[in-house]
């Protein structure tokens, strides 16, 4: 839902295992091979993260802007490549001004789809054009408060690229004000009369894949880091494949847990909730671990350096299920162990591979970018994040 | 004296890594190494805050970097408090274990009252409009996927709307002038619904079931209490506010602690379901009282209802539950409500017992 950034500090909301740096470019079999690594320990980060929350909860969310950019130093700062760690910069007044105007927009929205869903496919559609600014703007927020080695990423997507990147989505809430309405004096008795029903989400469900691909493209080939830009030759075609497939396993999946949890639901009820975790866990690993592969595995800095991410599924399932579990039973409290394992993980299966030494790069000084595009695609979660 | 530790220099224009020595003596710090030859002024220095054992940074004018291990550092260059302040709080002990104690009882505050007072004050204040049409939507969600025609004779309605109307004349505020319906209940048996925006739908099945229509007045007393108490809105909204406080405070980790979040969400949701039917049972008790009634026919209508489920078989276990503004019955028909949104079917029935005394 939050951190994407440019490629490489995409790594940063994963991120990976402790000390050993200069060894562990000397151990690895390829002295090409660069690995990421990510140094947070779960107990030092609950510290954080919980007196964060609770200076959050005292000044009644107003210091959730300064957490996050704990959070997000933290985990970027523990994200190490070739014994130089990743730095965020994000300036947390210019986040609470996007959170409030984000907030004042969500509250809006919610309150117009309680009292008619079809008002709320109006404001979403009215909202529409402001959607590629806030991609733009999160994305160039994200890149330019990263850096490495003192050296800032950039982001330089316009306008115009984001809307050709996203349009298809405009088509959702056109699509929902065109169908008949149900009408609920006839009740449609037969399945194929079903079909209003259906045509929104089959629609989504097909453009979907094309816009993440594109937004993924945009996010990567307009990413610099310094004066050195990233390219990804991932096909929008290779994103339908992950995403068919996840649409697949979803319907398997839901279809077995279901099936499962029919036969269990009168002996052991208490189970039903967890199947539905464990569908959630499956199908979050598969897209997370194949859309990462793919576009980290495609994706070079510079012409010289590549991407190696190596993500399997079942491990990240594992992962994401034995994460829920813990947030369940402590009620929350397990979260900063289920994020640094993670980060951990994502981080461990990360490298980058060139001919040449990291030295190499030059910049020039960064200049400031809004935070509003950030929050308010948080907050609306049109950040197509891996 | 000057103390000196070692440091990574970066200096801004390139991602060249420099290993440096930095000597600090009085207000001078000297910056050497292969390539370097810095001498600065300590006060142009500026020391970004700590955080956790990750090396401090410190920003140099003109846009250079040194990063170095604050143990190394030592007291060489001191790291002014402020920028030092965040840190010593997410270190010390009892700064963090008060937090957790802090943030557990604000937790426990918002959800036991926070979140029932705030859905309570805007239940009160929805303007009627928007009520009345969650009972007509409502209404017709369920007629399109569960109800049929009621095939109750004329003569019963009628006697039945008579005690109905009876009995909501003397609630106040949204119970006041409800409208009871009658529907074949379908797979959803014997039951009662209290749809916000004052309508009440009995089931043919319950009738039938509970034949006499005293009996049956303690249900529709019940529902009644729903509607005055405006718990369908309440619980719109209560359902509503624990998914964004949830979200608010644990969200922002992970998506899959997203998902994780809804769990206890659930378990939330049960308690504040037993409380509103507690009150709605005590409401009944009044209402039966006032129309010469006795309270203890809830506690027969109950066990009556509890019989015929469990004749049923737990099998096929629908909605035992007379839940207001629970308009989409189906999607928890599986789950039987006794177990986790009602209190024990034993406990109301003593419950009714005691109030009849």
């Amino acid at each position: 839902m939050t951190d994407s950034v440019l490629p490489a500090a995409d790594a940063l909301s994963s991120v990976a295992p402790p000390p050993a740096l200069p060894a562990a470019a000397a151990a690895s079999p390829d002295p090409r091979l660069q690995r990421f690594r990510f140094s947070g320990s779960a107990g030092e980060y609950f510290g954080i993260w919980i007196v964060n929350l609770f200076l959050t909860v005292i000044t009644l969310g107003i210091y959730s802007a300064w957490a996050k950019v704990r959070k997000k130093r933290y985990f970027y700062g523990n994200t190490w490549l070739a014994d130089s760690n990743f730095e965020y910069h994000g300036n947390p007044v210019a986040i609470l001004k996007g959170r409030l105007l984000a907030f004042a927009a969500f509250v809006g929205y919610t309150l117009l789809t309680q009292y008619s869903p079809r008002y709320g496919a109006l404001l979403l559609l009215a909202l529409m054009p402001a959607v590629p600014w806030i991609i733009v703007r999160s994305f160039a927020f994200n890149a330019v408060n990263t850096s490495y080695r003192n050296l800032r990423f950039h982001f330089d997507g316009r306008y115009r690229e984001a809307l050709a990147a996203i349009w298809p989505l405009f088509l959702v809430p056109l699509v929902e004000l065109l169908i008949p309405e149900v009408d609920p004096e006839h009740r449609p008795q037969r399945w194929q009369d079903m079909w209003p029903l259906l045509v929104t989400p089959v629609i989504f469900m097909f453009l979907y894949p094309y816009v993440v691909a594109k937004v993924k493209l945009l996010q990567v080939n307009r990413s610099r880091f310094g004066h050195a830009d990233f390219a990804c030759r991932a096909t929008v075609g290779s994103f339908y494949r992950v995403y068919l497939l996840t649409y697949v396993l979803l319907v398997v999946t839901v279809a077995v847990f279901s099936g499962i949890g029919w036969i269990l639901s009168h002996l052991l009820i208490v189970l039903v909730p967890f199947f539905y975790l464990a569908t959630g866990a499956i199908v979050l690993a598969y897209t997370k671990s194949r859309i990462g592969n793919l576009v980290f595995n495609t994706t070079s800095l510079a012409g010289g350096w590549r991407f190696r991410s190596t993500l399997q599924m079942r491990r990240l399932a594992m992962i994401y299920a034995t994460n829920l579990l813990a947030i369940t039973f402590t009620l929350g409290l397990m979260i900063p162990w289920a994020a640094v394992r993670t980060a951990r993980y994502r981080a461990e299966c990360l490298a980058l591979k060139g001919e040449e030494s990291l030295d190499a790069f030059v910049g020039d000084m960064s200049r400031q970018v809004n935070a509003t595009g950030e929050e308010m695609g948080e907050m609306f979660d049109v950040d197509l994040s891996l | 004296m000057a103390a000196s530790f070692p440091a990574d220099y970066f200096n801004g224009a390139s991602s060249t890594r420099h290993a440096v020595e930095v000597e600090v003596d009085a207000d001078t710090v000297r910056i050497r190494g292969s390539e370097v030859a810095l001498d600065l002024a300590a006060g142009d220095l500026r020391v970004q805050p700590r955080l956790g054992k990750l090396p401090v940074r410190i920003v140099l004018p003109g846009g250079g970097l040194l990063v170095a291990d604050a143990e190394l550092m030592g007291s060489a260059l001191p790291i002014p408090r402020p920028a030092g302040l965040s840190h010593r709080l997410e270190s010390h002990l009892g700064v963090v274990l008060g937090s957790v104690a802090g943030v557990v009882v604000a937790a426990w505050l918002a959800f036991t009252y926070g979140i029932p007072w705030a859905a309570r004050e805007i239940a009160y204040r929805l303007p009627p409009s928007v009520e009345a049409e969650i009972a007509v939507e409502g209404l017709k969600a369920l007629d399109s996927y569960v109800f049929r025609p009621s095939a109750l004779d004329e003569n019963r309605k009628r006697r039945l709307s008579a005690i109905f109307a009876e009995l909501s004349a003397k609630a106040e505020g949204a119970g006041r002038g409800a409208r009871l319906v009658f529907r074949d209940g379908g797979w959803v048996g014997a039951n009662a619904f209290a749809l916000p925006g004052g309508v009440v739908v009995a089931t043919d099945q319950l009738v039938v079931l509970l034949q006499d229509e005293d009996r049956i007045a303690a249900v529709l007393a019940h529902e009644i209490g729903h509607l005055q108490y405006r718990h369908g809105s309440r619980h719109i909204l209560q359902d509503s506010l624990v998914g964004l406080l949830a979200l608010a405070l644990l969200g922002d980790a992970t998506a899959v602690a997203n998902i994780a979040v809804t769990i206890p969400t659930a378990m939330v949701h049960s308690g504040y379901s037993r409380d509103f039917e507690r009150e709605a049972d005590r409401f009944a008790y009044g209402l039966l009282k006032q129309t010469h009634r006795s309270p203890k026919l809830m506690g027969d209508a109950l066990a009556e209802l509890e019989r015929a489920h469990e004749a049923r078989g737990a099998a096929c276990k629908p909605d035992s539950d007379s839940d207001a503004g629970n308009t989409k019955p189906a999607k928890r028909s599986r789950v039987p409500d006794y177990v986790s949104t009602h209190p024990a079917t034993e406990e109301r029935i003593r419950a009714a017992e005691e109030a009849a005394r």
